[in-house]
């Protein structure tokens, strides 16, 4: 799979801006703040149905104007050649966002129907805080992996999302005047869509855990096992299915009755689970060296990577690496672009060239290397191949 | 002010109504002043009619002339079979399909805590009651939207009626309107794979 053509109109700090990419190396330089990751982030919004940083679509609509479009043209062999996906956001006059996808020039019922069509593996500057962060950015990271894994995992989600919401809706009202038996009714549906997010969860944990304990073994040179385990506010064993899931979820929910009452929020369910890792039993949040918990991030995008390659049949996802290289030490980007797949396509940003870039870029396959400076994109040659010193000339 | 008075009335009265945007208000207030005096009398006169004639059924809610309404007061209807609809809407489009021959109720909405719609905002004291009084209801059929709300409004809707040992089923009702795509296909699945949503 890799994108051939972006065109994003009035998105973010782009009026007006066409890409044509190339099929293996796409480098993204320029200061920060200037654009580089709103590139990234409309492959990723067209890739997950959402963007990575912000939950409030409207905010993707460039300043003062009245819509934003974003078009990615992809070539794929799985989808028998091309695959054309476009998200349309218009402010009503009643200003109520309107957001239409299209899948190959057909609008799609809803943004469920995009996601995956494009699969990506992304790898942000902030997933290498992940061990040290709140569950929630352990928890996103899952559920982001699995939805490129597994496209159904966005509905799930989003059903779960909206239980959520009612029952919040809820719970804001005065204790007394909760209706119990329309609360009831929604620890009901919280615990059946909760428990299908769950399983999915602990399914996919299952099959990325060898992957990531070999590539972490591979990276950190040494005998430490990486061990992950899934946190749930209710009991989990290997032994459980969807049902047995289900009922303790329920359970847990109705033990908490009172405190979700008082507190006025939703206290249980897997909007609240984690994902801990262990290194040689030891929690590696508490106890792993910076350079351990990088390693660990590192050994998951690999494994992400691997596994996603396998669930589409040979078929390699496209990476999208903000800003993350210059963040890792010279061993570990090695590591890094060494396992990637050749044939993968990439693009990623950066504020400055070091070497271990250079080496990459110099490496097999094409590149195309784009400046990037408040809202304009111009690509620029490279001189590489062949030649003992790097360099970049600017095209003009 | 670009138009006269008049007119900039009519397109604010056209703009009020739902779906209607600015452009099909003037486009609307425009269409009406080409149409002769007896056609927008008689429009004038329907919107009137309508409003002052209908009311509501205080059987089964159904929007009504009459009290009770047609099909409550129909004998060749089955009376032991009573279907459940969020709104009038949707029991004319179960009419349309000419399959269902019992009586209706009309919840007049579904349960949304969010947007503040409880179980005392809707007609469920009156169907309750409908079942507990003397009754020839013997079975009735929730036609409710697959949503977070059609689903919460189900489910509390079997547990009230539970106690009344009226056999409760509820249907699936396709997508109408208020259903949502992405949940109804996540439950589907839910359901395909754990069969036990309580009901
Ligand atoms: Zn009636």
């Amino acid at each position: 799979m890799w994108l051939e053509y972006i065109h994003l109109r009035q998105f973010r700090n782009y009026s007006d801006l066409q890409l044509v990419c190339d099929p293996h190396k796409n480098l993204f330089i320029g200061e920060n703040a200037a654009g580089k990751t709103n590139i990234l982030e409309s492959i990723y919004y067209l890739s997950h149905g959402r963007s990575q940083r912000t939950r409030l679509d409207r905010e993707l609509i460039g300043w003062e104007q009245p819509f934003a479009t974003i078009k990615l043209q992809a070539q794929s062999h799985r989808h028998g050649g091309q695959v054309v996906l476009e998200a349309q956001l218009t402010l009503t006059p009643q200003n109520t966002l309107k957001t239409v996808f299209k899948y190959n020039g057909q609008p799609v019922r809803s943004r469920s129907d995009v996601v995956g069509k494009i699969p990506t593996v992304t790898f942000f500057l902030n997933d290498l805080q992940m061990l040290r962060g709140a569950p929630e950015d352990r928890r996103n990271a899952l559920d982001s992996a699995l939805v490129q894994y597994d496209p159904a995992h966005f509905k799930r989600m989003s059903a779960y999302q909206k239980v959520r919401q009612q029952k919040s809706g809820l719970l804001k009202q005065p204790p007394q005047s909760i209706d119990p038996m329309v609360f009831d009714s929604l620890n009901q549906q919280l615990s059946i869509t909760g428990a299908v997010l769950i399983q999915a969860r602990l399914d996919y944990l299952r099959q990325v855990h060898p992957m990531a304990a070999q590539a972490y073994a591979r990276l950190s040179q040494c005998r430490d096992q990486l061990e992950m385990q899934y946190v749930s506010s209710i009991p989990l064993s290997d032994v459980l299915d969807m049902a047995q899931i289900q009922d303790f979820l329920y359970q847990a929910i109705q033990a908490r009755q009172a405190d979700e009452y008082r507190r006025g929020q939703v206290l249980v369910g897997p909007h609240r689970d984690d994902v801990q890792f262990f290194l040689d039993g030891k929690d590696a949040s508490h106890f792993g060296s910076q350079g351990q918990q990088r390693s660990i991030v590192l050994a998951m995008k690999l494994a992400e990577i691997q596994l996603l390659k396998q669930q589409l049949q040979d078929e390699t996802p496209v990476l999208l690496l903000d800003d993350v290289m210059a963040e890792l030490d010279p061993s570990r980007q090695q590591m890094l672009l060494e396992h990637l797949d050749p044939g993968m396509q990439v693009f990623l940003t950066t504020t400055h060239l070091d070497n271990s870039l250079k080496l990459f870029l110099e490496g097999s396959g094409s590149v195309r290397v784009f400046e990037v400076a408040k809202g304009t994109v111009k690509e620029t040659e490279i001189i590489c191949k062949g030649a003992p010193d790097v360099a970049i000339a600017s095209a003009q | 002010m670009i138009y006269t008075k008049p007119l900039a009335r009519l397109i604010e009265e056209f703009q009020k109504l739902p779906g209607i945007g600015p452009k099909s208000a003037q486009r609307l207030a425009f269409h009406i002043l080409k149409r002769s005096e007896a056609e927008v009398q008689g429009f004038s006169a329907a919107l009137i009619d309508a409003k002052e004639r209908i009311g509501t059924c205080s059987q089964c809610f159904n929007l009504s002339c009459e009290d009770p309404c047609e099909l409550c007061a129909n004998p060749s209807r089955d009376h032991m079979l009573m279907c459940v609809v969020p709104e009038p809407r949707d029991l004319f489009a179960l009419e349309r399909t000419g399959e269902y021959k019992g009586i209706y109720h009309v919840l007049e909405g579904l349960i949304s805590p969010i947007e503040g719609v409880g179980p005392q905002d809707l007609r469920i004291t009156e169907l309750v009651n409908r079942l507990t009084a003397p009754t020839t209801i013997q079975e009735v059929i929730l036609a409710l939207p697959p949503s977070v709300e059609g689903d919460t409004t189900s489910l509390y809707l079997s547990k009230v009626i539970k106690p009344t040992g009226v056999r409760l089923t509820r249907i699936a009702f396709g997508l109408p309107v208020g259903g949502d795509i992405e949940y109804a296909d996540a439950l589907t699945l839910t359901r395909a794979m754990s069969g036990r949503i309580a009901i």
